[in-house]
Parts: C-alpha cells; sequence; structure tokens
C-alpha cells in the first residue's frame, strides 16, 4: 500500500485512526507492516503490499 | 420478496478467485461484461473522485472504470486485482476500514447480491462519501431472465451463486432509500437471455423490462 492512504484508513471496529508501523518498504509501496488502532486496542497487519482490514472475528474465516 | 438473511459476515469467496475471473474471459460473460462497463460508465460521468470500489472481487471492473481503491473480503480475488494496478484494501463492505466523507464516489457492483447484511454496507457506504459524492449499486435482478437462472444455478450447488441473494429492483430501491439514498439515473445491460447471447451487449439508459442488470446512481438524501 501507498502511504497516502493513512490519508482514509481508520479502524473497521471503532473508524478511529490508524497508525502506521513500517517493516519493509520498496520504492513507494509499504510491504510488511502494520496498522494500530491505539481505542481498540487492535493490530492489524500488511503483508505483500496489501492491509488485512477485516474486523478481528473475520480475519480467520 | 422478503426473505430471512443470515446476519453472518459475509462469506469471502478465497477459494473460487479462478472460476470469478473466467466469467469475464469466455461467452457468455465475455459478451456481457462490455455491455455492463458501458452502462455504467453512462452513470460515472460527473461524480467526485475518489473512488472506491467495495466488492472490488479480481477488479476487472475497478481496473477499467479507473477506481482508485479496491475492497473486498478475499485475499486471493485481491491479490488479482493488485496485479491488475487496483491498490487495494483487504475488508469487509459491512464495516468499512475509512474514515467518514472520504469518498466522492462508491460503487457496488454485482456485490450487494453477495452481501450478507447488505442494509449495513449501504449505511457504511453514506458513510463515507462526502455530502456531494454519489453510490453506484449495480446488480442481476432476481426476476429477470439471468437472475432466474443464477438462482436455479445456485440451488443446483454452483460454487458462487449458491451463495448469492439476489433482488428485484424495487428491492434494491427500497434497500437504498432505507439508507438515506435517493436515486438519480438509471441504466441497464444484458438484454439477451441466457439462451440467446449471440453479440456483444451494450449499456442502455433506464432499465428495460428485458434487461437483466441494472445500474442505479444514488445521491445522499438531505438528512
Amino acid at each position: 500500500m501507498k502511504r497516502d492512504l493513512m490519508d482514509i484508513l481508520a479502524c473497521p471496529v471503532c473508524k478511529s485512526p490508524l497508525e502506521l508501523t513500517v517493516e519493509k518498504e520498496e520504492q513507494d509501496e509499504i510491504v510488511i507492516g502494520s496498522l494500530l488502532c491505539r481505542k481498540c486496542p487492535e493490530t492489524y497487519p500488511i503483508t505483500d503490499s496489501i492491509p488485512n482490514l477485516l474486523p478481528p472475528q473475520l480475519r480467520n474465516a | 420478496m422478503p426473505r430471512p438473511r443470515s446476519r453472518r459476515p459475509s462469506t469471502p469467496l478465497e477459494r473460487y478467485a479462478a472460476d470469478y475471473d473466467a466469467w469475464f474471459e469466455a461467452p457468455p460473460g465475455a459478451l456481457q461484461f462490455p455491455g455492463e462497463v458501458d452502462a455504467l460508465r453512462l452513470l460515472l460521468r460527473d461524480l467526485p473522485r475518489p473512488w472506491l470500489e467495495v466488492g472490488a472481487g479480481t477488479g476487472h471492473f475497478g481496473s477499467l472504470l479507473g477506481a482508485d481503491l479496491g475492497l473486498d473480503p478475499s485475499r486471493a480475488m485481491l491479490r488479482r486485482a493488485w496485479e491488475r494496478g487496483l491498490p487495494v484494501v483487504q475488508g469487509a463492505g459491512e464495516r468499512l476500514p475509512f474514515g467518514d466523507a472520504s469518498f466522492g464516489g462508491a460503487f457496488m457492483i454485482t456485490t450487494l447480491c453477495f452481501l450478507s447484511d447488505p442494509e449495513r454496507a449501504l449505511l457504511e457506504a453514506h458513510r463515507t462519501l462526502r455530502p456531494d459524492g454519489g453510490l453506484l449499486v449495480a446488480d442481476v435482478l432476481a426476476d429477470r431472465p439471468w437472475g432466474l437462472h443464477y438462482r436455479e444455478q445456485g440451488r443446483q450447488g454452483h460454487p458462487l451463486y449458491r451463495y448469492a441473494q439476489f433482488h428485484t429492483l424495487r428491492e434494491m430501491e427500497e434497500l437504498l432509500g432505507k439508507a438515506g439514498f435517493r436515486v438519480t439515473r438509471r441504466a441497464c445491460s444484458v438484454i439477451q437471455p441466457p439462451d440467446r447471447v449471440r453479440e456483444e451487449e451494450r449499456g442502455w439508459w433506464g432499465v428495460g423490462h428485458t434487461a437483466s442488470f441494472a445500474a442505479l446512481l444514488s445521491v445522499r438524501r438531505e438528512s
């Protein structure tokens, strides 16, 4: 995902803003990282450039 | 046509990305897809950006229509969409991971029928659209030739259509009304019935009685 996506991303449960942590970035693309909702609290993973923002109960469905 | 509906979250069509993609690549899907895109383009002209596609699947519609972002619960589908150049987020239409008023346009193309809670997904679309934004909902109609055909295939255990809950045009408009939308423009395609698909379809203004595919552009009603 691109960094500018952070302008609109929000927690799928409480809609609070998310905090980005980048583990691997190639050119402008965040390949591996995570998105933290401090309010819930819940961490959403970014893997293979795609953030997984499914609500936690759906993540492993 | 009221039907009981499960409140469980939408089932990601994870295992069927290849089946889903195959529809676009061979007749009759390959003859219908251009007509559906044509109908959608009639309605998209003045929609402000950015555009979100909810239920982007493998990204055929989104990449061709110029969506800015695609969302889908299925990782396997999204991988294909991403490879088509569409920026994507894995998520559920009923719980959109976006702030209020993030988008100028939102699309749900053959998505409403696969949502387990379409009412909630429409409310989420309403929340994430700007006041001047528009929602484009398009689907196969339950009571038209192709809707009847897919429903019969679903009853026989078709891997995708067994999960689909198609709506009539009236049901679609009622769902949109309940979620705070007002339909302003309509278009259609897929005029040839299942046993007579001979030529490439095109899009038409309005929803004629023989059309199986309806596209509705809605605006947020003043609250």
